[in-house]
């Protein structure tokens, strides 16, 4: 009998063992099996029902919402702005604090330059 | 995502083989159907929303977590019990050693050819004692990319390795399994 051979019938014989278990612990693992199924559809429920409760309030209170809303809108757009200024400021002051001055980007030949620099 | 429905097939079909695998690991059906069902709660609670195809590894990982667990507690536990009682009798130490007097191990209830059904449960008593004999790693190898029929990537994953050493597990793990039950006088 060949190695391959050998596995397969020792798997076989495992699965024949799994197959024949006891009443007792087939129900055990059944019940496991479900109570796990039942945290996970109990956590499910209570994110379903944490979006409701916030439709729900929002429903009731819509001129609230509305202005929430909008204020959380403005806070991203300032934060965004903000990000982009804090970019500019930094690349501003490389342009500044550099040895070459800002100008020397705008001549014609700063290309080929700086390609035959590298070169 | 996999539905409630998949995850319910999907434990479904590994519940018995995970069992059987923490029972030769284990030794101890509590204490293997423990390791189970926490394994099951851990991967619908944190890992429940993960594509169905993940599930077979991260479940095994859980799983082979879970035993290793397993044993380091027993070991700390052992400890103390071992520091705290000097006297205790040797007979209770070789209680419940043997597989085959583990109350789920082999459902022994009379079958249709009492004869057959004797002979082949004296037969899986045997390879399963042998598989509990061999050492953790190259058990936990074989049953993972034999019987688990992961790939040599996969085991390796699961068992936390390199896949030259999973190659190493399963190769040595066969040629012992294979001498033992010459040994035993089994032929396959």
């Amino acid at each position: 009998m060949n190695e391959q051979e050998f596995i397969a019938k020792v798997t076989e014989a495992l699965d024949e063992g799994a197959g024949r278990l006891t009443s007792p612990t087939v129900e055990a693992l059944r019940a496991g099996r479900r109570r796990a199924l039942a945290g996970r559809r109990q956590r499910d429920a209570g994110g379903a029902h944490a979006w409701v409760a916030v439709l729900g309030w929002a429903h009731h209170h819509s001129r609230m919402f509305w202005l929430l809303l909008l204020l959380a809108v403005l806070l991203g757009m300032v934060g965004y702005q903000m990000l982009n200024d804090q970019d500019a400021s930094d690349l501003d002051i490389q342009l500044l604090t550099d040895d070459l001055p800002p100008q020397a980007y705008l001549h014609g030949d700063m290309g080929s330059w700086l390609n035959a620099r590298e070169q | 995502m996999a539905s409630a429905k998949e995850l319910d097939e999907f434990l479904a079909a590994v519940e018995r083989r995970a069992y059987k695998s923490a029972l030769l690991a284990l030794q101890d059906h509590h204490s293997a159907l423990d390791v189970v069902q926490n394994a099951m709660l851990k991967l619908c609670e944190r890992y429940g929303e993960r594509p169905s195809n993940e599930l077979p590894l991260i479940f095994q990982r859980i799983l082979q977590n879970a035993i290793t667990d397993h044993f380091r507690r027993a070991k700390v536990r052992n400890f103390w019990t071992t520091l705290l009682s000097p006297f205790k009798g040797a007979d209770d130490e070789e209680a419940g050693d043997s597989l085959e007097a583990l109350p789920g191990a082999v459902d022994t209830r009379p079958g249709t050819d009492p004869a057959g059904m004797a002979e082949s449960s004296q037969h899986l008593a045997v390879i399963e004692q042998a598989l509990a004999e061999l050492p953790p790693r190259q058990r936990q190898a074989f049953l993972l990319r034999y019987w688990e029929e992961m790939d040599i990537a996969e085991t390796a994953k699961v068992m936390g390795c390199s896949e030259g050493s999973v190659k190493t597990h399963c190769f040595r793990a066969v040629n012992a399994l294979s001498t033992k039950l010459k040994e035993k006088g089994i032929r396959l």
